[in-house]
């Protein structure tokens, strides 16, 4: 079993202060402690079988399988909903257990963790909201003493909106958008977008499928309609239509995912890669964050173009702050919006954040 | 007597018989042992070398926790360990036969999938529309995992299947399947279709070496006898 050092009582406590305070709105935040265990089913569909491998995996009551917490945000957004708090802000402390991946150090990457962080539903859903949750994990990862640490900041929006001002076809773009967060998925996606021969398949009617499927004997539709079938056909045979991308289109999408510097210079960058009027939408907003993340030294602040989150659930502003010493893998902080996430948990829609951070990676003293 | 090297052969079925061919080939010869349990047999003129006989998973289990220093099993049931066994086990020969295809499947009345980028489609869809993942089926779930991950499918649970894992979808347990194939046959009887790029992994039957055995040099000597009459070049084993 992999356990990390245990942290001295002040330095938790100033780790953990941020995440206390009174905010703007002059509420203070409450605290909250989620179950350890978790249902495996809820968890796995919500952020996806990828993270089955980092659970540990645990018989349930009456048979059905759980796990124990990975993270908090699920968990905590859980009780809640049981709760029927649907607004406001609360922080959490516990443990949380991971998997460590194959190979990495047991320093680095215990099985079990201590995680502080905050979640905030139904507050702004506006740059200087992001900003703050992003600051608060700021000050509360460097009360652990480190000198060493950066922000690394993305955002999928930017992405919608480069796609749009480089003029990538409506269906094509939509695709390359829902692959943002999955390298492999962009690439196939850059892949398919760019095929020349596409032949359109049979334009078939629900008529012609029903008599496909008699014809052939084919009872089991596993759920899936002849309507839908036949729409998803239409669609294919529309996408057929639209011009395919263009070598030039597909390498300035590389450039840009390949974009990393500081956020001044990445605007730059990205403008000089034939960003327009979309992007300066995006942008505006863009310039709020970066005056609201004024807490933070600006050299320490990099705008990563291809960073979509550590869960698939972020859909919008990202943020990782990790240390030189312990390298990119292991973020000392992470965060973010996931207002699809806590929209599907609480069955309306709902702005939400939030963000945790490791106190036994923040702490500079651990390695000693 | 200085401990035994360990083989471990399949202990029935066709594979059995198979193993017994390929030993005979080299002018080797397996003797029943230990009984009329028949769980333990020895090689004609090799002292040195006890043979036990297993099931073909439990020969890959045995040979990720070291039990066993060599053994017979499908590459398949290796893989499916994860990385970390693929670390520890060394595939020293394929063997030619207990071949089987390890498969992505959809139901053939789904006249607009061919390919893992419309499973994609088809998988995003379906989560927008139920809320709930696609589900696929199978014994395979590191292989299954691995692959969708290396695809860029996300949007899809597992969902583990111990029988027969082509009756799922009709079954109502799962939209898809992953599971091992030689002629397709079983597939097209359920009225399913193996995806254009939906091969996982084409498998057969190796031996398999466990890395850093430990060897005595006595067991070292009866190793390199065996695979030397087996013509195998065993380096990445000795290593």
């Amino acid at each position: 079993m992999r356990i990390e050092a245990r942290i001295p009582d002040p330095v938790l406590q100033r780790i953990r202060a941020p995440f206390r305070r009174v905010d703007a709105s002059g509420a203070k935040p409450e605290r909250i402690d989620p179950p350890v265990i978790q249902p495996l089913d809820l968890l796995l569909d919500l952020s996806g079988e990828a993270m089955r491998e980092r659970l540990f995996v645990v018989q349930g009551e009456d048979g059905a399988e759980a796990c124990l917490r990975p993270d908090f945000t699920i968990p905590v957004a859980r009780h809640l909903v049981d709760r029927g708090a649907l607004s406001g802000r609360w922080y959490y402390q516990g443990q949380a257990f991971r998997i460590a991946p194959l190979g990495a150090a047991p320093a680095i990457h215990p099985s079990e963790f201590l995680q502080i962080g905050i979640e905030a539903f139904g507050g702004p859903d506006d740059a200087s909201a992001d900003a703050e949750i992003a600051t608060l994990a700021w000050e509360s990862a460097a009360a652990g003493g480190r000198d060493d640490l950066s922000l690394r900041i993305g955002d999928v929006s930017f992405f919608r909106a480069f796609l749009s001002d480089i003029g990538v076809p409506g269906i094509a773009a939509g695709r390359l958008q829902r692959a943002f967060t999955r390298p492999n998925r962009l690439r196939a996606e850059i892949a398919r977008a760019r095929r020349t021969a596409q032949v359109p398949p049979a334009a078939l009617g629900v008529a012609e499928i029903e008599r496909l499927w008699a014809e052939q004997g084919l009872e089991q539709t596993c759920g899936r309609t002849a309507q839908e079938i036949a729409d998803r056909l239409a669609h294919r045979t529309r996408e057929t239509m639209e011009p395919c991308l263009t070598d030039e289109q597909a390498m300035r999408i590389e450039q840009y995912l390949d974009i990393s510097d500081r956020p001044a210079d990445a605007l730059a960058r990205i403008r000089a890669l034939g960003a327009g009027s979309a992007f300066e939408t995006e942008s505006k907003w863009w310039s709020l964050l970066i005056g609201d993340l004024s807490g933070i030294p600006n050299d320490r602040i990099t705008f990563d173009a291809g960073f979509g989150g550590p869960f698939s659930y972020y859909d919008g502003f990202v943020f990782e702050i990790v240390s030189k010493a312990l390298g990119s893998d292991a973020a000392v902080a992470a965060g973010g919006r996931y207002d699809t996430l806590a929209a599907q948990l609480l069955g309306r829609p709902v702005a939400a954040a939030g963000c945790m951070v490791r106190p036994a990676r923040a702490w500079n003293g651990a390695a000693q | 007597m200085s401990a035994p090297l360990i083989l471990a052969l399949p202990s029935k079925g066709r594979l059995k018989e198979q193993v017994e061919a390929w030993l005979a080939e080299s002018g080797l010869t397996l003797s029943a042992a230990g009984g009329t349990r028949g769980y333990l047999a020895t090689l004609d003129g090799f002292d040195g070398v006890e043979v036990r006989l297993l099931s073909a998973g439990m020969i890959a289990a045995a040979l990720d926790a070291g039990e066993v220093h060599l053994g017979v099993t499908g590459e398949d049931l290796l893989r499916e360990r994860g990385e970390g066994a693929m670390t520890r086990v060394v595939l020293l020969k394929g063997l030619g036969f207990g071949r089987a295809d390890v498969v992505v499947a959809a139901p053939q009345a789904w006249i607009d999938v061919v390919s893992m980028d419309d499973v994609d489609d088809v998988a995003h869809a379906f989560l927008a529309r139920t809320g709930g993942r696609l589900r696929v089926a199978t014994k395979y779930a590191n292989l299954t995992r691995a692959f969708f991950a290396a695809k860029g499918v996300g949007d899809y649970r597992i969902v583990a299947s111990d029988g027969a894992t082509e009756g799922a979808p009709a079954q109502g347990l799962a939209e898809l399947i992953v599971d091992i194939t030689t002629t397709g046959a079983t597939l097209s009887a359920n009225a399913l279709k193996i995806l254009d790029d939906g091969v996982i992994l084409r498998s057969e039957a190796n031996l398999a070496g466990r890395r850093d055995a430990g060897l005595s040099p006595a067991q070292n000597r009866a190793a390199e006898k065996l695979l030397n009459q087996l013509k195998i070049g065993a380096d990445s084993f000795f290593a």
